[in-house]
This record gives C-alpha cells, structure tokens and sequence, in this order.
C-alpha cells in the first residue's frame, strides 16, 4: 500500500500532541552524570519527533486528499485500493499518498481487513479478466498468508469462499478443456494464495471448502498444509462427494488433482489410502488418469512410509474388494503391493487382524495369473522387506518365520513356471528366503521348514538350467544340502558369538553345487571339519552341530531320498 | 556546635542527587509521550507510516518507564550510600 487513509481532525489532534511531547523533552533538564545516558535517549527521542514524524504528519495534513471515489488521481474502484475505498467511502476518511512508503508490497492489518471486504462485493469477472488484478490479488494474499495476524484479519471477514472458488475453478477447467482461455498458471497462484491464507490462522477451519464444488474444493484443497492425517480426511470427504460437471470436461478431474497431490505427500498418501479402502470405488473409480492409483496404492502402502498397522488397514481390505469383484483386472499390481509385507501373510504372524486362512486367501489371490510371475520378479525386495522388519523386531518367534518361508515355498510353486529362467529365479527367491530366515531363527527349526519348502519346489522344478544335464536327483539333493548347509552356518556363527569358537576359526564347508552329487561332496567334507573342531568328531560340538545337520541330512537320508528318486 | 564532618558533606550531597534524580523520573512518568501512542493507531488513520509511528511510540514509552525506574533506583542507592557515610564515626572524635 502507498497510500494514507486518515481522519483530518485526529490526526491534527496527534500533530498536536506530538509537539507538546517535542516541548516535554526538550525542557528536561539534569546535570547529574547518573542521568546522562537517560537524557541522551530523550533528546534522541525529541529529535525523531521533530525531524522524522512532525514533518510527515504535517506534510499529509497539508496535502490535497484525494477524493473519493470519482478522483481521477486515484482509482478506488480498483481492487488493490480496496483500503482506499473503504476509509473514503464508508468512513469517510481522506486518502493520501504516504510520503514514507518505501516498500508497496507492505500489507498492513487495515489492508487485509478492506482487501477481504472488497473481495465480497466485487464482480469477481472483473477481477479474473484484468491479468494485473488477478496478479495483485496473488501477490497481496501471499503477503496476508505469510502473517497469521494479517491472515486472521482477512479471515474474520471473508466469507465468500464458495463463489471464488467456482468462478476460478470453471475458468481452470474450461481453459484445459479448451473451451476457454485464461492463464491457468495465473489462476493457479490466486488459488494458492487464497488457500495458504485460510491455512495461516494456528487452527484453520476448512468449512468453507464445502461452499465450493468439488472441482474447486480440491484445487483449494491441494494447497493446505495440514497434519497428514487431517489432510487425507479433508482429500477423502471431497472424493465421496458427488462429481459436479467440471470433472466431465477433458483434462485433470478432481480426483486426478487430489490424487497428484497426495503422491507429493507420501505420509498423507498412507492415511487418504486407509480412508480410502473403506469405499474403495471413490479412489480407483473417479480418475481420468486411473494410473493415479496405482501410484498412490504403491507409494502409500510402501514401508518407507506405512508401517505394519497402515499397511494392514489397507492391504486385506484393497484385497478383498478386489477378489469380491471379478470384473476388475489389477494386473500385477496386487502382487506389487504384498511383495514388502509376506511376513504379515505368514499362518502364525497376528500383526493384522485378518485371520490366517483368509490372509492366505488373499495372497494367493494377488498372485494369480501374472501375479506370481510379478512376485518372482519382486524378490530381491520380498527378502529385504521381511529382513528389514525382522531386524527391528525385539522378538522373532521360530513358528513365524518357519511358516513365512514354507508360505513362500508353497506360493512360488503353487503354479506351474514352465520357463527355465524362471525356475532357477524361483531356486534363487527360495534360498534367500531361507538363508533370511536362518539369520533369525534356530537352525534345527528353519532346517526343517526348508527341507520342506526347498524339496517341494525341486520336486515340481528343480534348478535346470540345461534340462538334459540336471536331474531331479541332483536338484533334490542340492536342496537339502543347501538347507543342511545353512543350518551348519548358523550353527557355527551361534558358536562363534558365543566365543565358543574364536572369531577367525574357519566356518563349514560351502556347497558345491558342480559337484556330481553335492551332499556327498558336502557331507565328506564337513565330517573332516567335524574332525578338527575342538574336543573332535566325538566332541561336544561336534555332536551339537550333528543333531541340527542330521535332523535334514545325514547318512540314512541322502540314501533314502536317492533311492526314493 | 561541632564542627561538620566531611562524611556529612558527602551523605548531603549523595542525597541531593538522589533527590534530582527523583524529580527527573517523575516527570518522565508525566510525559506526553507516555500517550502518544494512543492517539496514533488505526481509528486517526491507516497505512504503512502509520504503523512504523504507532510501533515506534510503543517502544519509546517502554524506553521512557525502563528510564524512570533507572533513575528511581540510582536514587535509592545514592540514598544508601548517604546513610552509610552518616554512620561512620567522625573524624578525630568531633563526633
């Protein structure tokens, strides 16, 4: 603002006053040193008066105001003399230029306060085809938005959020549509000015967003910074409204601009997700661009950003409104979505609420068809999620894990993978599974658990790379001595923690898996590692680390399942 | 009449100023500009000089009571001091 507003009569009353507060200080007097320091202040003072404020006040007094509302010096009707207009027209002040305004940018409480009356009576057409209007709309409203005390002055009188919003909004929309055409990044800032203002008060009420059409209420709505969870439920209550008919029109719809912002707030994007499951057609249903809600389903059940109790209010039930519903297709998308949370699918894992059977339910039915070519794929971050959420747990029952890896078992060979590329990917996802869960569990439980998951999977498709060179003996076999292998491991690294061992003893033998029968190789090898251990073959050690290695592979075995074969 | 101690002198002369100081700190508590500010808000006019001088009026008042207080304690002490030199014994046994 580069202009005064003032009542003639008081401000020559202050003028007044001023001086004989001038006199005041200039007629004190005290010789005494204690006071020197206090009478230098006061003659600064008395001299701030005397140069500074006098001059001005006397120099606005002895101006010609400008004369409201039809002088052509000063255009009141415009929208950024709205303070102007209001001291002249209503209260019937002067106007005049202020000689000290250095900085027109400045907004003032008055200002706010006139700029929010104005904008309830002004033809807002006017304003939107007048582009240095609707800049400096967005430029004062910035100003008012950056100052909680300006704002709640703005607030105390606007009320007329519903017909901006919709004489905005339509211009927006009709302009993407091409039936229009506005300057939509122009219309964009007035919109964000206006909704950061309404966002500047401590605690903000949103009920206007209700005068305005969905359309509107989400480009408004877009622009709030609210803690994610009121955030998503002010997003969720705009997308169970009914569509208005600027979502009919080409370009963004509401859901699509509500939609957008959520995947620039993953956090927000977690809590929309856990409102959104529970009417789910509002968020996969309304997009004009429905690959929105892929992105959002990914981005707000990903662990970076949903924890277990997030992911278990959205997963089962996004789930379960897909699999009620055959006519939907989500593809791979399902898969995509349980890859990071296996372990909540596991039979003895109580994190959700969802009962066992009908979580095993749930996840077979996210693999099906292309699913559990996708979960294959997805592998290296099915290991890393459950290792991550392992390592944080302060618990990690055996039976959990156990069932966890036999789950996995049983969904990767639950279909028939005919590619060779994709058995071997499915014998790599296995024994990562397994060797994660060996890092967690004893090794006597998860070895019995990969005896099964390992030979379940080598009896449908055993790692053959070269079908006619490998057989199912070799495949079998190769499984159990992996399993007894990584049993032997965990074992001997329990030892070592435990200085039972030192710390540069040499561990069990690897597998080699070029061998002609690998546990043969193995187990001779590992009997001669037995051999050196401390106390030897018939030692304590030894005989502990036998009766977790034989429990899966021993001398009995290897013969049986290769007489079995 | 004894004569007067120099102790005396100077107790006079520390309540002298304690007194000069008093009358100082009342008159600034009796200033114009103790008020101004009242007379510079938003009901005599409005707009950036306005709220630079109404800003600048509340912080000179603020300055002027910090300053009366001053001066005021300044004078207590003086008035201490005064009476702790009172209480020395004379020189030479006059007193």
């Amino acid at each position: 603002m580069t202009y005064l507003a003032y009542r003639p009569d008081r401000l020559a009353n202050l003028a007044g006053r001023m001086r004989r507060a001038s006199d005041e200080l200039h007629a004190l007097r005290c010789d005494d040193p204690a006071a020197a320091e206090v009478m230098r202040s006061l003659r600064r003072s008395a001299d701030e008066l005397d140069q500074h404020w006098l001059p001005l006040v006397d120099r606005v007094l002895r101006a010609d105001p400008l004369r409201a509302p039809t002088d052509p010096r000063h255009d009141l009707a415009a929208i950024e003399n709205s303070l102007a207009r209001m001291a002249a027209v209503e209260l019937g002040w002067a106007v005049a230029n202020d000689p000290t305004a250095d900085d027109p940018t400045r907004t003032t409480a008055a200002e706010a306060h006139a700029l929010a009356r104005r904008l309830a009576e002004l033809d807002i057409d006017d304003v939107l085809d007048d582009p240095a209007a609707l800049e400096w709309l967005t430029t004062e409203a910035t100003a008012i938005a950056h100052d909680p005390a300006l704002a709640a002055q703005f607030l105390t009188e606007f009320d007329d959020w519903g017909r901006w919003g919709s004489a905005i909004a339509r211009r927006r929309a009709m302009t993407l549509a091409h039936l229009d055409d506005h300057d939509v990044a122009a219309l964009d800032g007035a919109v964000a000015a206006l909704a950061r203002v309404a966002n500047a008060v401590p605690t903000p009420r949103l009920a206007w967003l209700h005068d305005m059409p969905p359309y509107a209420a989400a480009l408004f709505a877009q622009h709030l910074d609210l803690p994610a969870r009121r955030l998503a439920a002010v997003y969720d209550t705009i997308l169970q409204r009914p569509s208005d008919e600027l979502d009919d029109l080409r370009g963004p719809n509401t859901a699509d601009l509500l939609l957008a912002a959520l995947l620039r707030d993953p956090a927000a994007c977690t809590e929309y997700l856990q409102l959104a499951v529970q009417h789910p057609t509002t968020l996969l249903d309304s997009l004009a661009d429905p690959s929105l809600a892929e992105q959002a389903l990914r981005l707000g059940t990903d662990p970076a950003y949903a924890d277990v109790d997030a992911a278990g209010r959205i997963l089962p039930t996004l789930l379960q409104f897909y699999a009620a519903d055959p006519s939907r297709e989500p593809g791979t998308l399902l898969a995509d979505l349980v890859s990071p949370w296996t372990l909540q699918f596991s039979p003895a894992n109580h994190d959700w609420e969802a009962k066992a059977a009908e979580r095993n339910r749930l996840i077979r039915f996210a693999l099906r068809g292309d699913g559990l070519q996708r979960f294959i794929d997805n592998r290296e971050l099915v290991v890393a999620s459950a290792q991550a959420q392992l390592a944080a747990r302060e618990s990690r029952p055996a039976d959990e894990i156990s069932g966890w890896v036999g789950l996995i078992g049983e969904l990767v060979v639950n279909e028939k993978v005919r590619l060779v590329e994709q058995r071997r990917k499915a014998w790599d996802f296995v024994c990562n599974v397994a060797s994660t869960a060996a890092s967690f569990a004893r090794g006597v439980v998860v070895g019995v658990v990969l005896t099964v998951g390992i030979n379940v999977i080598h009896d449908h498709w055993g790692p053959r790379p070269e079908d006619a060179e490998f057989t199912a003996i070799w495949g079998n076999d190769a499984a159990l001595t992996q399993a007894a292998a990584m049993t032997a491991d965990h074992v001997y690294s329990v030892w070592v923690t435990g200085q039972l061992l030192p710390e540069d003893y040499p561990p069990p033998p690897d597998i080699d898996l070029g061998a002609e029968m690998p546990s043969e190789t193995w187990m001779g090898q590992l009997w001669d590692w037995w051999d050196a251990l401390p106390g030897g073959y018939d030692g304590e050690l030894a005989r502990e680390m036998r009766l977790s290695v034989y429990t899966i592979l021993n001398p009995h075995t290897m013969g049986a399942h290769t007489a079995h074969v | 009449m004894a004569p007067a101690s120099p102790h005396d002198d100077a107790a006079e002369r520390l309540r002298h100023r304690a007194v000069a100081l008093r009358a100082l700190a009342r008159r600034l508590n009796n200033l114009e500009l103790h008020h101004l500010h009242r007379h510079a808000g938003v009901d005599t006019w409005m707009g950036p000089s306005q709220q630079r001088l109404e800003l600048d009026l509340r912080t000179r008042r603020r300055a002027l009571i910090g300053a009366a207080e001053a001066l005021q304690a300044q004078a207590r002490r003086f008035d201490r001091e005064a009476d702790q030199l009172a209480a020395l014994p004379a020189v030479d046994g006059v007193r």
